[in-house]
């Protein structure tokens, strides 16, 4: 091995970290409040908003968009066609230190292989302002400063640092970045907040009639400004040139977004506007429809070579296919086979994707593909074998949720299939390595997914997680309290989620891996003959885990025994730490932990204090923690059960489930109190 | 052969002739590897072979080719693509790679489309001209065991930098053979030096007369490790480090033979860019007028320059060993460490305090080999001199008191940078005793074992920089966030915190913290179980207590003191049933004292924890596995309360 000859960089030290952080999904109609207005001038500055050292809504913030807009528009050119310009303007206070790197700004281009596939940046200005000496100064941005550097394949980005930036400053920059129709034919989205707070966040778009874009609002604030009206578009083509709409929103003192635990991913819970293309009615033209309503979402995707195209693709699954018919003609069984070859033949290349990359053939002999790929041949190839099997579309928790009253396209990343045996349904994702028929990954676990049947119109299902974090632990030990010695034997079963996670940690590493990690947890704990069984050889069963251990317990005094009878899955801390909760949680699976005890006591000792016995429940069922201990004979039994079968729990409830886990924490601490008998 | 397009500036062609033929080694059959190579092995490196051929004092050649056979996709991760960085100095004139199946048959040979091509950062704080080619077959998936091949072959103008070389593989790997190659001019003097076992030199003639240096090694396995506390690298890698005795880079000549001549390098590269601008001059002048001492005019300047000036990485010109001058910075008021340690020097020029600046390897843990002068350096910080006293100052933070280095530069070698040539000079360390940890923590208990809980803590040294990041970086929520996960407790209310720095020279910061915690000691029927240790440091045991190499405890995390008193107050219906845990346990990593006190429904606990840091030797690692063990088990320790029978 070499290292490399190129020179270790000379690095700095305090790079402010630039976190977007993530929200909440709530419907808003459109609305305007108020009539108040701000158009500042660019290169203008007010003195006010210079003098301010803390934001006013919130001190903490490390500074405020004063002004943030986008503006979109249309215009033709002879040789290039159709162009959309997306204009930015932004405007930012630095009020710490933390923030001095977001005076340093970089916009990527894409560069096709043709001048036709190009974007570009125009007009670029900055300028900073500081308050010296009383004086508003203002520092141009020196066009000689800018770098263009090709960062990525296809990828071009103009580079620029502001000057003078300190504490204190405000900067102001705005460009212009132009996209032919053919490199991207839909305005980015618009998102209204990020990390900090902004004081005036704007979006205008001026839509010639030709173009309808489908518009979707998400988040939680309101609209201070919606306007729209009709007006004319000169596109600086007479062919074009007509009427359009022209749109203007604007959200008002935006709050920073703060991030929260089990959430599905920031952008279900951010402000924004998104847009996606439905029709393209080119004047003497041809008309163009994408995608708008479900059933032409259906009909696109079916027509599709990417999509149905691939689904009526079956040759190279001939010889498997054939393979597996031999076999078996049930139903069931076949359903398993051909899944657990798809899992086996294909690697996942981590991506998601609605479109099969080079094709399912090229994926299969690849022996690699996106989600997409791996989970339409497994579709074709359980149609082949007559097993009833469609594709399902969703999109993935990082994605965000999917919303059914707006039909688009772009909604869904990720493709799964369902599989019908007799009564049975399965949901099947062979991307999977170890996962067993129905248990889907957790990514894909996003509430709902659209069917798209082999015939007819798709319809939307509920995906549900077929099964929990799954885990039993048993202790059967003797306890000599003499010297604080417990020993006996240890079990654990991971099923469910617990079994996949699991598996895709240890299945495919020596037994000796897991023992580490085993006693890494357990540090104090003797542990010997560990035995592993079904580490992967049948997906449907539990692992299962059992070794024989010793421990000191360091609370033995000669009279007194002092033992906490939750020797294993005791849970110490709460996982949900915050006082209180904004948006719903979403735990992406439900929880079943539980765990066995027996100790046996020699002759001459008793329990001289036991804790109760508590049954905490959930409201609708959502879940149930139980804690026993009794005593029989000279044997003491423990049995302790955690249950949450609801994943989704509105921000009311965050109260009731943060309590229901601190019962189970505050019982799994108790100890009990053993004493030796006075004869 | 196949034709293929240029790429970008860059020829880079599939050859079919490698660029070094290795007897016995062109066989690739996975069944010829032996057996004790292959156990457990991700990945068997089956060629490693470089060669730096050096053209001249100004110009060299490296050739690099590397055969692996990968049995998994762990082995996958570790080899299964190659990076090759290139700059204005440095160009690629060779790229190739080819995939043999198990049986050491050709399966594909990379091609153009193969080879990604990036430059640095998103944005302008990350400027340079540096850029990676970066070759893969990952858009296939292969049946394991395979067999990859690439080769790479460098043009290089800057002999700044010479290659190292170590026959380690990653972790979990074999190598079949691995060789470094130098070959020079007759007579043509460089320097090398082998470190932690490297083999030997064997030194011989090429057919031209040239001079050939070699280094190699066979069957090396490398087992995975679970070892917690390893060595840093540069203590236990075998390791060949070369590097140039006379250079040519751009239009300077220089020479690495001592640290001296590096040092007179550097300073001539930078030279002269040290003015700054009449205004900003008189600027300076005005700031240190009536500073009585150069200390006064240090800390004056230093605050100066961290309130106009922020850090970006901008990194052109030589090997980014040039820096921008200090006029430049004047008027955009940013830079990367070299140009504003510059610009300080010059304000401090101006003010007429003697500084200079100081090369140094930054980064926690990080250090060079000050045994052997080469370029290893990836920072630039300034040197101050208040009398006999250094002041240094870390130029790229906004925030930071002089002096202060921390982490990321304290305790390790700086090269002063001087006209006549520096020499290596330690930078502040941090002791136990200066990284310490304060608090006070009041807990009213109620009958059901919640508590009430104030604390105060004070951090300093090493121990404060977490929390005064989180303070300047960092919004309320998020600090709250931090908080929250940070603090030792199974769960809580945190009512109020706050943070406030000190406005001693010695930076540090004191927490305030007001929290409701239930359960903060554990009710089981009559009985109240209290911890001593509520709050405190916790410590982690390893899983084994066997060891067969030499361990490292980081000086950046195990240099402390923490001394945490917890004052309970305890409700009067419940008597004390236990005896009142203490304990004393003292080692060779430091000591621990934990002493509990019980009068009028008070219970005191004071725990004192001193760490030291560094390297120990094998037989050492059962007593410090002992040490963690007796200290886990006196933190656990409980004090039992059970209540009163009237």
């Amino acid at each position: 091995m070499i290292n490399s000859l190129l020179p270790t960089r000379l690095s700095g030290r305090f790079r402010g970290s630039v976190l977007s952080i993530p929200f909440l999904f709530l419907f808003l109609g459109f609305q305007a409040f108020g009539q108040d207005d701000f158009k500042p001038k660019l290169g203008l500055i007010d003195r006010v908003s210079l003098e301010m050292t803390a934001y006013p809504g919130d001190s903490t913030a490390d500074a405020v968009y004063l002004y943030d807009r986008g503006k979109v528009n249309f215009t033709y050119d002879d040789q290039k066609g159709l162009l959309m310009t997306t204009n930015i303007w932004v405007r930012i206070k630095i009020l710490k230190e933390s923030a001095l790197a977001r005076a340093s700004a970089g916009i990527p281009c894409y560069e096709g292989p043709s001048y036709k596939e190009q974007e570009w940046v125009e007009d670029l200005k900055g300028y900073t302002y500081n308050l010296e000496n009383d004086q508003i100064v203002r520092t141009e941005l020196d066009k000689k400063t800018v770098r263009r550097e090709k960062t990525a394949e296809s990828i071009a980005t103009t580079k620029f640092n502001l000057p003078n930036v300190k504490k204190g400053s405000i900067i102001e920059y705005t460009y212009s970045v132009v996209s032919p129709m053919n490199v991207k034919n839909e305005p980015s989205p618009w998102v209204f907040q990020s990390s900090i707070p902004s004081r005036w966040s704007e979006y205008n778009i001026v839509v010639p009639d030709f173009l309808d874009y489908k518009m979707t609002m998400g988040g939680y604030l309101q609209l201070h400004i919606n306007n729209q009206e009709a007006t004319n578009v000169s596109v600086g083509h007479s062919r074009f040139d007509g009427g359009g709409r022209s749109y203007r929103f604007v959200v008002k003192d935006a709050p920073a977004f703060v991030n929260e635990p089990y959430i599905t991913t920031e952008a279900d819970y951010l402000s924004k506007i998104a847009f996606e293309l439905a029709t393209v009615r080119v004047p003497g033209g041809m008309v163009k429809n994408y995608s708008q309503t479900w059933e032409n979402v259906d009909r696109t995707l079916d027509e599709a070579k990417w999509f149905g195209g691939e689904l009526r693709r079956s040759g190279f699954l001939k010889e498997i296919r054939d393979e597996i018919a031999q076999k078996t003609t049930d139903p069931a069984e076949r359903m398993t086979l051909a899944y657990k070859h798809i899992q086996d033949h294909m690697k996942w290349d981590g991506y998601s994707g609605l479109y099969s990359g080079d094709g399912i053939k090229k994926a299969y002999d690849n022996r690699k593909g996106n989600a997409c790929d791996i989970n339409l041949m497994l579709t074709v190839l359980l149609r082949e074998l007559d097993v009833e099997c469609d594709p399902v579309l969703l999109s993935t928790r990082s994605h965000g949720q999917l919303n059914q009253y707006i039909p688009l396209i772009d909604s869904f990343n990720y493709v799964i299939a369902q599989a019908r045996v007799g009564e049975k349904t399965y949901f099947l994702d062979a991307s999977v390595p170890f996962a067993k028929p129905g248990l889907l990954p957790e990514r894909t676990l996003n509430a709902f997914g659209r069917l798209i049947p082999k015939k007819g119109v798709g319809r939307f299902i509920e995906i549900n997680p077929a099964d929990s974090q799954s885990k039993l632990e048993m202790i059967t030990a003797n306890i000599v309290p003499e010297d604080g010695i417990v020993k006996g034997s240890y079990s654990i079963s991971y099923g469910g989620y617990e079994a996949l996670d699991w598996r895709s940690t240890y299945a495919a590493e020596t037994d000796n891996i897991f023992h580490e990690a085993l006693k890494k947890e357990v540090p104090e704990w003797k542990i010997q003959n560990l035995v592993i069984k079904n580490k992967a050889e049948d997906l449907k069963g539990t692992v299962n885990v059992s070794c024989d251990f010793e421990l000191e317990d360091e609370n033995a005094s000669p009279g007194v025994f002092y033992f906490n009878p939750i020797m294993a899955g005791r849970w110490t801390k709460n996982p949900l730490k915050s006082k209180d909760r904004i948006y719903p949680i979403d735990l992406g699976t439900g929880i079943s932990a539980s765990f066995i005890g027996n100790f046996t006591l020699p002759e001459g000792y008793a329990l001289e204090e036991m804790p109760k016995a508590e049954i905490v429940v959930l409201p609708e069922k959502g879940g149930k923690f139980s804690y026993q201990v009794r005593q029989v004979g000279n044997v003491i039994q423990v049995n302790t059960m955690i249950q949450v079968s609801r994943t989704r729990f509105l921000p009311e409830e965050y109260g009731d489930l943060k309590e229901f886990f601190e019962r189970v924490v505050q019982k799994h601490a108790q100890p009990l109190v053993i004493k030796k008998k006075n004869i | 052969m196949k034709k293929v397009k240029p790429f970008l500036k860059y020829i880079v062609g599939v050859s079919l002739l490698w660029p070094l033929a290795v007897a016995g080694q062109s066989d690739f059959n996975v069944a010829r590897i032996k057996p004790e190579l292959v156990q457990d092995a991700d990945a068997v490196v089956r060629v490693d072979e470089v060669f730096w051929d050096i053209k001249s004092q100004a110009e060299a050649v490296r050739k690099t080719r590397l055969v692996v056979t990968i049995f998994n996709e762990t082995g996958e991760e570790h080899y299964g693509n190659v990076s090759v960085g290139y700059d204005k100095f440095n160009k690629v004139i060779d790229l190739s790679g080819a995939l043999y199946d198990e049986n050491g048959k050709l399966v594909k040979r990379l091609r153009t489309v193969d080879i990604e091509d990036y430059g640095n950062g998103i944005n302008g704080g990350d400027i340079s001209d540096g850029r990676v080619k970066r070759a893969s077959f990952g858009k296939k998936s292969y049946r394991y065991p395979y067999t990859i091949e690439y080769a790479h072959e460098i043009r290089t103008r800057n002999m700044m930098f010479y290659p190292n070389w170590t026959p380690e593989p990653e972790e979990g790997c074999a190598v079949e053979y691995s060789v470094f190659r130098i070959k020079a001019p007759a007579g043509f003097e460089f320097r090398y030096k082998e470190y932690h076992g490297a083999p030997a030199v064997k030194k011989s003639k090429d057919a031209d007369g040239a001079d050939l240096y070699e280094w190699s090694a066979t069957d090396y396995v490398r087992k995975k490790s679970t070892e917690p506390y390893p060595l840093p690298t540069y203590d236990r890698t075998p390791m060949v480090e070369a590097a140039a005795a006379e250079f040519e880079v751009q239009d300077y000549r220089g020479n690495f033979k001592s640290w001296e001549d590096l040092s007179r390098f550097y300073y001539t590269l930078n030279a002269g860019r040290d003015v700054l601008p009449a205004g900003v001059q008189d600027e300076v002048k005005a700031l240190v007028k009536d500073a009585r001492t150069d200390r006064e005019k240090i800390e004056r300047i230093y605050k100066w320059m961290q309130g106009r000036s922020r850090y970006v990485s901008i990194q052109l010109g030589i090997g980014g060993w040039q820096t921008i001058d200090a006029a430049t910075v004047a008027k955009t008021g940013y830079g990367d460490c070299k140009a504003l340690t510059n610009f300080t020097l010059a304000a401090l020029k101006v003010a007429g305090v003697p500084a200079h600046a100081a090369l140094i390897r930054a980064g926690k843990e990080a250090r060079i080999r000050p045994d052997f002068p080469m370029s290893r350096f990836n920072h630039v910080i300034a040197c101050a001199l208040a009398g006999k006293d250094t002041v240094w100052l870390e130029c790229t933070s906004p925030s930071e008191k002089p002096n202060f280095m921390g982490n990321f530069t304290g305790g390790r070698p700086a090269l002063l940078v001087l006209p006549t040539g520096g020499k290596l000079v330690m930078t502040p360390d941090y002791k136990p005793a200066q990284n310490a940890k304060s608090s006070q923590v009041k807990v009213k208990l109620s009958e059901t074992g919640d508590g009430a809980i104030e604390t105060r803590a004070i951090y300093t040294g090493l121990q404060h920089e977490a929390r005064t990041q989180l303070m300047q970086y960092q919004t309320k929520e998020e600090q709250e966030k931090w908080l929250v996960s940070h603090i030792n407790l199974p769960s809580m209310d945190l009512r109020h915190f706050e943070f406030a720095e000190g406005l001693d020279n010695d930076p540090s910061v004191t927490e305030k913290l007001t929290l409701n915690v239930r359960n903060c000691a554990t009710k089981t029927g009559t009985r109240l179980f209290i911890k001593p240790s509520l709050m405190s440091r916790a410590f982690e045991l390893p899983a084994t207590s066997e060891r067969t190499t030499d361990f490292y405890l980081p000086v950046s995390d195990y240099n402390f003191t923490d001394l945490d008193t917890v004052f309970y107050e305890v409700p009067a219906s419940y008597k004390l049933e236990t005896s009142l845990p203490a304990f004393q346990i003292a080692s060779a990593f430091g000591s621990y004292e934990l002493k509990t006190t019980y009068e009028n429904n008070k219970l005191i606990c004071a725990r004192k924890v001193v760490m030291n840091g560094g390297r120990y030797g094998s037989k050492d690692f059962a007593a410090w596995v002992d040490f963690l063990k007796k200290i886990r088990k006196a933190d656990r320790a409980q004090v039992v309360f059970v209540e009163n029978k009237l």
